[in-house]
């Protein structure tokens, strides 16, 4: 199962051009941290390299928080 | 051993400000800069035929090299929106238009941003076979004629250009073994649909970021290299933010993948070219890796080593 720690990872590792808060709060919109379109296509790569699972476009657009992914993956199992 | 001899690039003189497009979109400045990579993107005139962008590559090329028109006798021209619908091959008119003899070898080959790559080793591979001499392989492919203005995926991205490289024996830079992929399962996600171009931009993304340093990997290993062994990295730049993507992979090489994009835009198969007119000449670089990915889903890698 993928851990909230290990999203933050993910984020930490997508070659973000913003700058992060450390922790990075779980609850709050990806947009509102200031990730555009591209940066949030890396956050997916790097969870992709991360679990081997390939999230549907049309199921990303509802994955903006940290915590909505950790709950999207558990969900997967 | 055929190998690259010179390259030539041809930009149009007409360009859009992609700053104050992406504006229109939307888009901040930073954004076009840092993501997109490029802050103009080179146009071709309304009245330029693709054959015409092709020509004056060619010309460019036997302007600046020892290359005669008439020592040509295999011409390949790598695009997929040729002149007219693309009967007759786009070759065939180049080679009228250039004036060259009949005994030339005269095609297209029907690739994206992987052409650059593909077309070295078929070019090659044909030279070597036949025993022709002297073979120059072309990059046209004008996505403003596809592009809709109105699409902010696209719009963005691509500009007009045109490249000719010369392959002959004895030439500076040896053509190593490529890596040549295909996955037709990802066709959809980037096309020509009603004579409109479209693109999903994140599963386009996707594939560049993780299925070309693999193959890197792969081409590297295959060759007894590690990454520290390659002087330059020329990689399709299909936009700042891809190149970051797959050069990320690669963190102790890094800053060795070239961006040098600003000025043109993604140019499909010529992006690669391009940027080996720039460094190849470049003092200390004797070896540099090339990587071509984009349409099909295609993609290809070789290793450019320089005679000693």
């Amino acid at each position: 199962m993928l851990s909230k720690a290990q999203i933050e990872e993910a984020m930490q590792n997508a070659g973000l051009a913003v700058e992060l808060p450390s922790p990075i709060p779980t609850h709050t919109p990806f947009t509102d941290l200031g990730l555009d379109s591209l940066d949030i296509y890396n956050v997916f790569v790097e969870l992709e390299v991360l679990t081997g699972i390939q999230v549907p476009d049309n199921d990303v657009e509802g994955l903006q928080t940290i915590d909505s992914i950790h709950d999207y993956f558990a969900a997967k199992g | 051993m055929i190998g690259i001899n010179s390259i030539a690039v041809y930009l149009p003189t007409e360009s859009i400000d992609n700053v104050e497009q992406g504006a229109a979109f939307g888009e901040t400045e930073d954004f076009i800069r840092r993501k997109i990579g490029a802050t103009k993107l080179t146009r071709k005139a309304e009245t330029q035929e693709t054959s015409d962008l092709a020509v004056a590559a060619v010309e460019a090329l036997t302007a600046s090299s020892g290359l005669r028109a008439d020592q040509i006798d295999a011409l390949v021209v790598v695009t997929q929106n040729p002149d007219g619908s693309g009967l007759p091959h786009t070759a065939a008119i180049v080679q009228s238009k250039l004036g060259l003899n009949e005994n030339v070898a005269a095609f297209d080959v029907s690739l994206g941003c992987s052409g650059f790559v593909y077309g070295l080793s078929i070019l090659k591979g044909l030279m070597r076979e036949t025993g022709l001499e002297n073979g120059v392989l072309i990059t046209a492919d004008p996505y403003s004629k596809v592009l809709d203005p109105e699409d902010r995926v696209t719009s963005l991205l691509f500009g007009d250009a045109a490249t000719a490289t010369w392959l002959s024996a004895d030439a500076a830079w040896q053509i190593g073994k490529p890596l040549l992929a295909t996955d037709g399962s990802g066709a959809d996600n980037l096309r020509v649909c009603g004579g409109r171009l479209e693109m999903n931009g994140r599963q386009v993304f996707n594939f560049a970021a993780l299925r070309v340093p693999p193959q890197i990997n792969a081409l590297l290993q295959a060759e007894n290299l590690d990454p520290e062994d390659i002087d330059v990295y020329c990689i399709h730049q299909g936009s700042a933010a891809i190149v970051d993507a797959v050069s990320r992979r690669f963190r102790t090489v890094k800053d060795r993948f070239i961006l040098d994009m600003d000025e043109t835009g993604n140019t499909v198969s010529s992006t690669v070219p391009i940027l080996l007119s720039r460094f190849m000449d470049k003092p200390g670089v004797s070896r540099i890796l090339i990587s071509g990915f984009g349409v099909g889903l295609s993609w290809a890698s070789s290793i450019l080593t320089k005679r000693t």
